[in-house]
């Protein structure tokens, strides 16, 4: 990004054309001048707002920003509060149930789908159904659904199994579990698509090949197709994180960060604190919310960008 | 909303001059002498539109009285507001508390300020008029006689007034399905142990003895009547408003988490996340003996036909003095930059201090005037017990939301709530989350 | 072999049945009276089955004052979205294309600074932005979220765009440029005509991106200008009388119509987009 920082731009040259006889900018200054609007606000928007909020997270600020210079002081209070541990586990389960359900999931219907089926079409359609839909009509759904009183535990008990018991939604050790099972729902037809793409992708000829060898479908998958998906195993996952970590509207509508805030998740936190009168501290976990993306996706992104690079795309 | 709304999206940048109505002129020659007339007409009628802006400027008013009782309510300020010649167009928020007062901050930080919002007396108002961008308006010191005088501080900044109360909340109050306790042959408690004891007996007989809904505020609330009902009026100032960490750290507070601990057992499985009108509906079919809720519920009880203090009876709940926890729903006023503008703002005040209207508001709310000096008839039982309670200075006690900075408030309603779900905190463990919150955003 | 496809089409079905069941539930509880929901069951179908709680939800369900349904939200997001996908398809395009030539070091620059405003979550710039259309005069208003709504759809349109020009062969550029075409020109009658079907992808997932968009909407459309997701969730969390589960399920069935509708005509489009970059191609 220092690059662009430091060249110098170029030099307009007018090259009249013998057709028109009008000036005409070379194709380099004019792709240059398009992309400036652009590259403004996305360096505005992006970094400078972001800036903005890392210089807040010092500050005193409360209800509207001061300039109040107090160091450490906000993430000192961040990390003394129960709630917002509370929330950072919360995300660590439901990033890593949200991933891991919705892989697996994906990886399996997508293998059972690449095994071919004339109803295709069909599946994938039922599938990534829920893709279409709202966080916020996801959250209302599975409210319904899992509530005690109305919802699936009542139904069950109406056709006769009196115990049963599925009142997650209620309980604070299982509560952050029923965001993941929504989340699950309405994501997994997103890791089948990308797993299904990438199946599709490997050489058909190592099918081939292991027929005449004889190797057991399950190993063929496992040590020869699998491997050559990386790129849509860390699309997943990268993509997968970074939903789990921006999560606001599922927990607004499924749980409302309750009971009391056992379900909350960072995003939720900073835009609670946000209307608290803690803008310096909801910065300071906007911050933290940024550095935890940064830590799991950075490295996908780099390699992303060496790649591009690499391959001269 | 009016064009006059548009107006202001620019209105602190743009001269006095640029805010006439300005009609497009019409295509035709005109001669110099109907020129000249045509200028000094147009310069007649703007003035005179000018002189007759307090009547032909709306303002605009935020608020969340959006049921049918608050909308009520609404409609008779509203008529007092219009017969004195004022004149308003309403802007309702999405919500109550939290969510209203979201929406009027954002509004006034984004720049469009409206000319009046419902808003509740405590830190962010002061942080909004630090910021200057509260529009003042005209005291008037029969008013200041006449109401709570920790009322009147909480609505002063700099020594002016930012905002008008509108009526007195109570947030202590028990209310009871009679039926229920006389089937169980359990008496109204007096006091916490009475209570605990009249709990379980309920309990036995299979009646959820505490209806409530699980949401922080709602726990707040039970939470602040048993810090009440165990440490007395003084015990409640000095952890709420001098924030007295000795006091946090005494006896009394213990016996509050143990007592607050040990109703835990006597809610019902479906209380987690219930909203409180769902929490009221459930007391009154009969499922539960009390509900600790602020006087609001009445209206619940009266939009299904029966009458408050009767087939649901109210106390407050049991503490040692009489005491009225309060939390005060004000209006204040974002600064515009019109006089016609102000002007109505303290028509709007003024209209709002009117004995009569308070009282016929509060009525309609179920919730009790602001003044203490008006008669209270016409009001429910509940009411009439109230408003005889807080003619005792000492019995006048805030809401935390009052008295405390924002960031404490809301980090004092997390530790309330983890204690309260998390069921296996001790009480001493209870105690010191809270002052932790405490010592971590004073 | 046929037992393992037998075993593969029952597992298949079972999944697909699991996944629509929410939405069965949705149209099966809309359709019933207030009183079979509070004695029936989940599973049950509606005995009675009635559209009063459709007709209820569009136009006379109370929320914030005003009782007259969804309706206006749902104009409201209308009119929010087609807009906010027309203005970030023709800034998307533009420099989704200037960035596909490469002919700068910005191209390369914003090509990075783009696909880490991807990951950057809203929360961390919420307030500033909230200064910045304050001070362009726009809080509150519908062309500020309109303008919010285009910023933020901008990182992903550019990228889906730019890989796709990137596929253009660079010959037919050079034959343009021969010609005397200049940037737009060549946007215009070379690279449009190609990228039909990717503008498609692009209207598609930004329409759906957008309108399901609950956050922004919230913090920026004023009173008046609510979003149907805001409309829902002040449906749904109503603090006041009865809850009437039924009239809930059809208005959010309501709002899930569109991208619902929009994912069934173009199914195909949702998985090209989503699988655009992911693999190794």
């Amino acid at each position: 990004m220092s690059e662009a920082c430091n060249s110098t731009p170029p030099h307009i040259q007018a090259q009249p054309q013998v057709r028109a006889g009008r000036r005409r900018l070379s194709l380099k200054t004019a792709s240059f001048l398009a992309m400036i609007p652009t590259a403004g606000l996305v360096a505005v928007v992006f970094y400078v707002f972001v800036g903005w909020t890392v210089v807040i997270s010092f500050t005193s600020s409360r209800l509207l920003p001061s300039y109040t210079f107090v160091g450490w002081q906000q993430y000192r209070r961040l990390f003394a509060s129960n709630r917002w541990w509370t929330t950072m586990e919360n995300l660590a389960i439901y990033a890593s149930t949200l991933i891991c359900g919705c892989m697996a999931l994906g990886l399996m219907l997508a293998v059972l789908i690449d095994r071919g089926t004339r109803f295709e079409r069909l599946y994938r359609t039922s599938l990534m159904l829920p893709l279409s839909m709202s966080f916020v009509v996801t959250g209302i759904v599975w409210q319904w659904l899992l509530n005690p009183g109305l919802g699936i535990e009542h139904a069950v008990r109406v056709l006769g199994w009196d115990e049963f018991r599925f009142d997650w939604l209620v309980r604070s050790d299982r509560s952050i579990y029923t965001i993941a099972l929504a989340g699950i729902w309405q994501q997994s037809g997103m890791c089948m698509a990308i797993f299904l793409a990438g199946l599709r992708s490997v050489d058909g000829n190592f099918w081939k090949a292991a027929r005449v060898d004889a190797i057991p479908t399950w190993r063929v998958y496992l040590q020869i197709i699998f491997p050559q998906m990386r790129t849509a195993f860390f699309t997943a996952f990268v993509l997968m994180f970074a939903a789990a970590a921006k999560s606001y509207d599922l927990v607004v509508t499924l749980t409302g960060g309750g009971p009391g805030f056992a379900s909350d998740l960072p995003a939720r936190f900073v835009v609670e604190h946000l209307a608290r009168n803690e803008l310096g501290m909801g910065a300071a976990g906007a911050c933290m919310l940024l550095i935890t993306i940064a830590a799991a996706v950075g490295p996908y992104l780099y390699m992303e960008m060496r790649r591009q690079k690499i391959v001269g795309l | 909303m009016s064009s006059g709304i548009n107006n202001y999206r620019h209105g602190h940048k743009q001269p006095a001059a640029a805010r006439l109505p300005r009609e497009p002129l019409p295509r035709v020659k005109l001669s110099r002498t109907e020129r000249c007339f045509a200028l000094i007409a147009g310069a007649l009628l703007s003035l005179s539109t000018f002189a007759a802006a307090p009547s032909a400027q709306p303002l605009e008013v935020m608020h969340w009285l959006t049921s049918s009782h608050d909308a009520a309510a609404l409609a008779v300020v509203r008529e007092a507001f219009t017969s004195r010649g004022g004149s308003w167009v309403e802007s309702p928020m999405p919500g109550p508390g939290g969510t209203g007062r979201t929406a009027a901050v954002n509004r006034i930080v984004g720049g469009l300020p409206p000319g009046a919002f419902q808003f509740s007396l405590g830190s962010q108002l002061v942080e909004l008029a630090t910021a200057g961008m509260i529009a003042p308006v005209r005291t008037n010191t029969q008013w200041d006689a006449a109401i709570p005088a920790s009322i009147a501080l909480a609505s002063k900044y700099g020594g002016r007034d930012i905002a008008v109360p509108m009526n007195i909340r109570g947030e202590n109050w028990m209310f009871y399905n009679s039926a229920v306790l006389r089937r169980a042959g359990v008496a109204v408690p007096r006091t916490w142990d009475d209570f605990l004891a009249a709990a379980i007996k309920l309990k036995a007989t299979g009646i959820t003895p505490i209806a409530l809904g699980g949401q922080a505020w709602q726990e707040r609330l039970l939470f602040n009547s048993v810090l009440l009902g165990t440490g007395g009026r003084e015990f409640y100032r000095r952890i709420y408003e001098q924030v007295d960490e000795r006091a946090i750290g005494s006896a009394a507070m213990l016996r509050t988490y143990s007592i607050f601990g040990a109703l835990r057992q006597f809610v019902d499985s479906g209380s987690p996340g219930r909203r409180w009108n769902q929490t009221t509906a459930f007391l009154i079919q009969g499922h539960a003996a009390f509900l600790f809720m602020g006087d609001w519920a009445k209206n619940e009880i009266i939009a299904v036909g029966l009458e408050p203090g009767v087939q649901i009876g109210c106390a407050l709940a049991p503490a040692p003095e009489p005491a009225y926890i309060m939390m005060v729903d004000a209006f204040a006023f974002g600064r515009l930059k019109t006089p016609a503008l102000e002007a109505a703002q303290n028509l709007f005040a003024q209209t709002l201090r009117d004995p009569k209207v308070q009282a016929r508001m509060a009525q309609k709310l179920g919730a009790i005037p602001v003044r203490t000096d008006i008669s209270d008839s016409g009001f429910d039982i509940c009411s009439k017990h109230a408003m005889s309670i807080i003619r005792e200075p000492q019995a006048q006690l805030l809401d935390p939301f009052l008295t405390l900075a924002g960031g404490l408030s809301g980090a004092l309603d997390d530790a309330i709530s983890q204690y309260w779900n998390q069921k296996e905190l001790s009480a001493e463990q209870g105690r010191k989350m809270f002052l932790e919150a405490v010592k971590n955003n004073r | 072999m046929k037992t393992s496809a037998m075993l593969r089409h029952t597992l298949l079905t079972c999944a697909a049945l699991v996944f629509i069941f929410p939405v069965l539930v949705m149209i099966s509880t809309s359709l019933k009276p207030l009183a079979e929901i509070n004695e029936g069951s989940l599973f049950a179908l509606p005995r009675e089955p009635t559209l009063e709680p459709w007709l209820k939800a569009w136009g006379t369900a109370c929320l914030s004052g005003a009782c007259r349904g969804i309706s206006g939200s749902f104009a409201n997001s209308l009119a929010i979205v087609i807009p906010s996908v027309i203005g970030s398809l023709v800034v998307g395009g533009v420099t989704g294309f200037a960035m596909s030539l490469r002919l700068s070091r910005l191209a390369d620059w914003l090509l990075k600074a783009v696909l880490i405003g991807l990951f950057i979550p809203i929360q961390v710039t919420l307030f500033p932005l909230i200064i910045l259309i304050r001070e362009l005069g726009l809080f509150g208003t519908r062309t500020g979220i309109i303008l919010v709504h285009v910023l933020w759809g901008m990182p992903f349109v550019c990228l889906l765009l730019r890989n796709h020009f990137l596929t253009v062969p660079r010959s037919l550029i050079h034959a343009a440029r021969i010609d005397g075409a200049g940037f737009l020109d060549i946007l215009r009658h070379v690279i449009l005509p190609q990228s039909l079907p990717i503008c498609g992808v692009a209207l598609a997932l930004q329409f759906t991106f957008i309108w399901n968009e609950f956050l922004l909407g919230l913090t920026f459309a004023g009173p008046g200008n609510e979003p149907i997701t805001v409309a829902l969730s002040v449906l749904t969390g109503a603090q006041y009388g009865v809850q009437e589960y039924n009239v809930n399920m059809a208005a959010t069935l309501l709002a899930a119509l569109p991208t619902l509708a929009i994912y069934l005509l173009y199914g195909k489009i949702f998985l090209r987009g989503v699988t655009t970059g992911s693999t190794n191609d």
